[in-house]
This record gives C-alpha cells, structure tokens and sequence, in this order.
C-alpha cells in the first residue's frame, strides 16, 4: 500500500511535463467525459527516432499508473496488435524499467519512460519477446521485418 | 532568481493548500496544482519577460532539494549513503515494499534503513508532515536519529597516535610497524605491572635499550618497547643496543677471566 502519493506524484510529473518535455512527444492525463482529468491513466504520442525504420510514425501509448505508483511502476499500451518483438498482442510493453522485479526505481519519470520506449523501438530485445509475429520476422527474415516496420510507420502519421 | 523563488512560493503555497485541507479531494487538489502550473507558465513572461529562460533554467534544475519518490519539496528529508534526498516517509515506504533487498530508489546501491542520513535545517522542526496525516493505515516511524562522529578534541588524539605509529613506521619493518600500533592500543591495561616489574629490575634501562630483552625474553623486549617513546627499532638504535650488548660481553668476559686466572 503506497498510501496515496500516486496522485501527487503524478501532478508533479504532469508539471515537469508541462514545463519541458522531449521533441515530438506528447503526454496528457486523460480527459473523461465530464471534463476532469484522469491523471491515473495518461495518453502519449511518442516519435519514431529520425535516421531509423521507425521514423515519421507517431506512436500512441497509454500508461496506467495504480495507487502503488511509483513504488510500482505504471503499465504502457500501445494499440492491439502493434508490431515489434516486445510488444504483447495486448499491445503491453515489456521492457526491464518497466518491470517491478527487475529494472524499476520510483526515480524513473514519465519522460525517462517514454524515452525508454522510443528507444525499444529499434533496438528490441530478441532475449525477451512478448509476440511471436515480430519475433519470428526480426530472428529469421530481417527484410520482410524492416518492411512490415515502415509499413506500419505510415499507419501512425504526425498528429495535425 | 526571481523565476525561482516564484516557483518556490507557488509550490509551498500549492504545499500549504495541501495540508490545509486533508479532507478535500485528491482531485480538487490536482486543479490547485494544475492552475499553479498553468498560472507559473502564463505569468513567465511577464515579470521577468522570457518564458524560455524559466522553462529551461527550472526544468530539471529547479528540483535540487525534492525528493526523488514524490517530486516535491522534500519533507523530513533523508539522504541515503549514495547521496540520494527522499522524504523520510517516501523512502520508508519504498523499503517496507521492498524489504527483501532494499535499495536505493534511484541507483539501486543497498539502503539499510539505520543508515539513513536525517537533514536537519534551520526550518520548522516540529511540522507535522501533511502524508503522513493522510495515511492512517501506515505507521511511518521517527526518522533514524543523525550519527555523531567523534568530537575534535578526540580526533586529535587519534591522529597523534597515527603520527606517533608514523615515525616507527618507516624505521622498521612493517611487522614491527603494526606490532606498535597493537601495543599501543592494547598494551596499556597490562602494561603498569610489567613496567613496574622492569623498573625495578633495571633502574637505568636508559642505556640498555636491549638489556631486558636478553636477560627476560620477549616479555621484557614488549615493556621495553612501551618504556620507550619510539621503539628501539631504528637502525642507529639497534645498532646502539648491539654495541652495548658487545661490550657488556667482553667485560663479562673480562671480568670472568680475572676471577678465573
């Protein structure tokens, strides 16, 4: 039990945000349908890295921070079904910062995750994949890899 | 500077609307911050006239002494023996959950809750942290107390010992170096009774640094050494002791051979 810093902390990260965040990327609490903001679940657009496949594809993840946040670490979503070798079918990222039991430190803020995702992005790790569509075409067929990752780059143009 | 401490009231009055109202919602609590937020943002410009200095120079610097689990202003802070500031029941928490390996929530270095560092400022001491009012499920204890090393005075003494083990050092060898380091510290309960004992058998061991050691083995070699303040083990000593010891042998010697002849 973590006692209710959660929503503190997450103000302070969302005012942190607010005064600076990384280029092409954006991180917003959630609106509901009254107007209030959900700062427990957060909607983010991360960029593709200039230079690599992903490039020019805006990416939305969600994050899904508990009341144990940030002695737990929040939850990220990509769409259903996105492509890359870490990525479960459910779109869960699976990434060590983001793992209670292995690399998570309540230091870690939303930037350093997003990042951190961005980051994964071109550089997945075959040690630990999470789908079996990626992780086959990544192991056995880097082309048709490669292909599949622009493709879906153009799926998810900049945001207007 | 004047950026700064805008910011700096802004959040101790975001603080004080915090914990004036306990009961009030999180989520009305959220607007306060957000409004702070916005209205620090939208007022940048004005005093100081450059928004882009503020959102630069405050960004990631601005946070110096928040803690580094809630982001705010650190409360009861702590600092652990990597050098990291949490608020002491930020941190507590942290290593009630996870209290099989517990480590620092930044670098990961092992954090023991008794080694903690408490800050102590000049500011309100008896302040009652508004979390932990929040948590009452939670018993969140004392901070551990500060660690008081030594006062001057008795540094000074120490560091006459190691100044004094520093001129036996490099005369001797490095066993002998350390064997008066040991009698120092360890030879003074046991050393009156065989001083005395020494004493009265030898009135003038000033002469014979090594006269005991030969007539009493090296019980009496150990108090000769303690008798001493540097020990007879410096190469013009020792050459001394070996030349006394000769001589006293060839008068033995002579003195033996007139009683015989």
């Amino acid at each position: 039990m973590s006692g209710g810093i959660a929503r503190g902390r997450l103000a302070e990260e969302r005012k942190a945000w607010r005064k600076n965040h990384p280029h092409g990327f954006v991180a917003r609490p959630e609106t509901g349908a009254d107007g209030a903001l959900n700062l427990m679940i957060w909607q983010c657009t991360l960029p593709g890295k200039v230079g690599t496949d992903w490039e020019g594809g805006f990416y939305p993840v969600a994050i899904h921070f508990s009341e144990d946040y940030p002695s737990k670490p929040p939850k990220c979503k990509f769409p259903q079904g996105f492509f890359h070798p870490n990525v479960y079918p459910s779109g869960t990222v699976c990434l060590s910062i983001l793992n209670e039991d292995s690399g998570w430190r309540p230091a870690i803020t939303v930037k350093q995750i997003l990042v951190g995702i961005q980051e994964l992005l071109d550089a997945p790790n075959p040690a630990d994949p999470a789908q079996t569509e990626a992780y086959q075409l990544f192991i056995q067929d880097p082309v048709e890899y490669k292909r599949r990752v622009r493709q879906q780059a153009k799926q998810y143009p900049p945001p207007i | 500077m004047i950026e700064r401490t805008a910011v700096r009231q802004d959040e101790a009055e975001s603080r004080s609307e915090k914990s004036g109202a306990d009961c009030v919602h999180e989520e009305s609590r959220m607007k306060h911050g957000e409004e702070g937020a916005s209205s620090q943002v939208h007022a940048g410009p004005n005093p100081a006239g450059g928004e882009e200095a503020s959102a630069a120079g405050s960004s990631d610097q601005g946070g110096s002494f928040d803690c580094n689990i809630c982001l705010e202003l650190a409360q009861d802070p702590v600092v652990t023996l990597c050098g990291h500031l949490f608020c002491w029941p930020c941190l507590y928490r942290w290593l009630q959950m996870h209290s099989i390996c517990q480590e620092c929530p930044v670098c990961k270095a092992s954090v023991e809750e008794e080694k903690v560092i408490p800050l102590y400022g000049r500011g309100k001491v008896n302040c009652v942290d508004p979390r932990t009012k929040a948590v009452p499920g939670l018993n969140i204890p004392q901070r551990p107390s500060g660690q008081r090393p030594e006062t001057a005075r008795q540094a000074e003494q120490h560091y006459h010992n190691s100044g004094f083990n520093f001129m036996a050092g490099p005369a001797g060898p490095a066993a002998t170096a350390r064997f008066g380091n040991i009698t120092l510290s360890a030879g003074f309960g046991l050393f009156p009774s065989l001083f005395g004992f020494q004493l009265h058998g030898f009135p003038d061991t000033g002469g014979l640094g090594g006269g005991p050691g030969i007539h009493l083995g090296t019980a009496g070699g150990l108090a000769g050494s303690h008798i001493h303040p540097t020990p007879p083990t410096s190469p013009d000593q020792q050459q001394e002791a070996l030349l006394s010891r000769l001589l006293l042998l060839l008068g033995v010697f002579v003195i033996v051979c007139l009683l015989l002849f």
